[in-house]
């Protein structure tokens, strides 16, 4: 494990405020360091979730992949080689090989083939997508707990910066500054998708 | 794709063109991402790593073979920790019964917390697991305790953390009656070098 090996990046794999990366957490886990796993389930629940939901379709499925995620994680922690690239990736890989083992298990006939060219992204930009979602979603869960319910209250409940300041109790100005420096902390997360 | 919100109301305009620029691959970022989905229960409760070999609990879908194959891993996993780890590790499994939200005080608005209270055992001793971010890193001498509270007040202690960097889990055992306290009664307090009273209560309970 991973099957199929890691992503390639550029990037430098994030510290959080403790000055811990992806890698140094499943370096921790290969250990044994229970601690290091909650903290890393913690980072990567959501984006797991998110690309399992995306590839399966199917809640009750996705959440099994979940499952096989982190019992992988935790197997095979020990192959992760932190010279060889950030943790990020090699999570990812394992991620997507759970997926896909969950996906084969599926008992469904496959589809017909469309008589007609479909305008239905390729697989490939499909598998781009859902690496930009899991690299994001990762990213959020870097922000203080502040700067990420601005955003994600901007972007994903859609409302407005004034309907943020009354929902959180918060002066209108707070939040732009939180909105920014959210941002901003996003942008530093990402930058190698930024390039 | 989400609809996006107007970036230049987000960001306002006075705003250096780089990092403007910087910025709005961001927001763009964000926008193509869409919303990360909102984790189930028992998602949002971390698995210990044993219990994450296990599928979750919902027997009806799951085959009794496979499971037993899952609980015969999950048994021979916990036995191996049990022995690195000691006898503390006996109580490492848990499953929330009950999560308590605790939001900052004005001695600490930025920090927040999660409690989980698992079952209690058979000895009516209650697992719980905190999750807190935020909290200060306290000087040499100072730490935090976890109380439980009646009619408001600070009343019994639960355990004590040190924090050092913005996120934390700690877990804890609670041996008392809960019904005696108020109703999701724990309060965080800030124990500073030469205070070692529940005086300054920086997390308590979000109202519902």
């Amino acid at each position: 494990m991973p099957r199929g090996g890691s992503r390639e990046t550029t990037g430098e794999d994030p510290r959080d405020e403790r000055g811990l990366t992806d890698g140094d957490l499943i370096s921790r886990v290969a250990r044994r360091d229970a601690n290091a796993f909650e903290l890393l389930y913690r980072r990567f629940a959501r984006p797991v979730f998110g690309l399992a939901l995306r590839r399966l379709g199917d809640r009750m499925r996705a959440e099994d992949a979940v499952q096989e995620t982190f019992a992988a994680i935790w197997r095979s922690a020990r192959t992760y080689r932190p010279e060889r690239g950030p943790g990020a990736p090699w999570l990812y890989a394992v991620a997507r090989n759970a997926i896909v083992d969950r996906s084969r298990n599926r008992s469904e006939p496959p589809a017909e083939a469309p008589e007609a060219a479909s305008l239905e992204p390729s697989p490939a930009e499909r598998a781009e997508a859902s690496y930009v979602s899991w690299r994001v979603h990762r990213a959020l869960e870097g922000l203080s707990g502040n700067e990420r319910d601005v955003i994600e209250l901007a972007y994903y409940a859609e409302l407005s910066q004034s309907e943020i300041a009354d929902f959180l109790g918060i002066p209108l100005g707070t939040v732009k500054t939180r909105t920014r420096a959210g941002l901003s902390r996003l942008a530093d997360l990402l930058e190698g998708e930024l390039q | 794709m989400t609809p996006a919100p107007d970036f230049d109301n987000l960001v306002g305009k006075e705003v250096p063109d780089e990092e403007r620029a910087r910025l709005l691959r961001a927001h763009r970022l964000l926008v193509e991402a869409g919303p990360p989905p909102e984790l189930s229960p028992e998602l949002d409760s971390v698995p210990w790593p044993e219990e994450s070999q296990m599928p979750l609990l919902k027997p009806k879908q799951r085959r009794p073979l496979l499971l037993a194959a899952a609980i015969a891993t999950a048994l021979g996993i916990g036995f191996v920790l049990g022995q690195a780890t000691g006898p503390s590790s006996n109580s490492s499994s848990m499953q929330a019964v009950r999560v308590v939200k605790l939001a900052g005080t004005e001695l600490d608005s930025d920090a927040r917390a999660t409690l989980e209270l698992g079952k209690a055992d058979a000895s009516g001793n209650w697992p719980m697991i905190l999750h807190a971010r935020g909290l200060e890193q306290l000087p040499e001498g100072g730490y935090y305790d976890l109380y439980l509270t009646k009619g408001g007040k600070p009343v019994v202690l639960c355990g004590t953390f040190n924090v050092k960097g913005d996120e934390i889990i700690v877990h804890f055992s609670a041996a008392y009656d809960l019904s005696h306290f108020d109703k999701d009664g724990w309060v965080i307090t800030r124990q500073r070098p030469q205070n070692h009273e529940p005086t300054e209560v920086v997390l308590k309970p979000t109202p519902v």
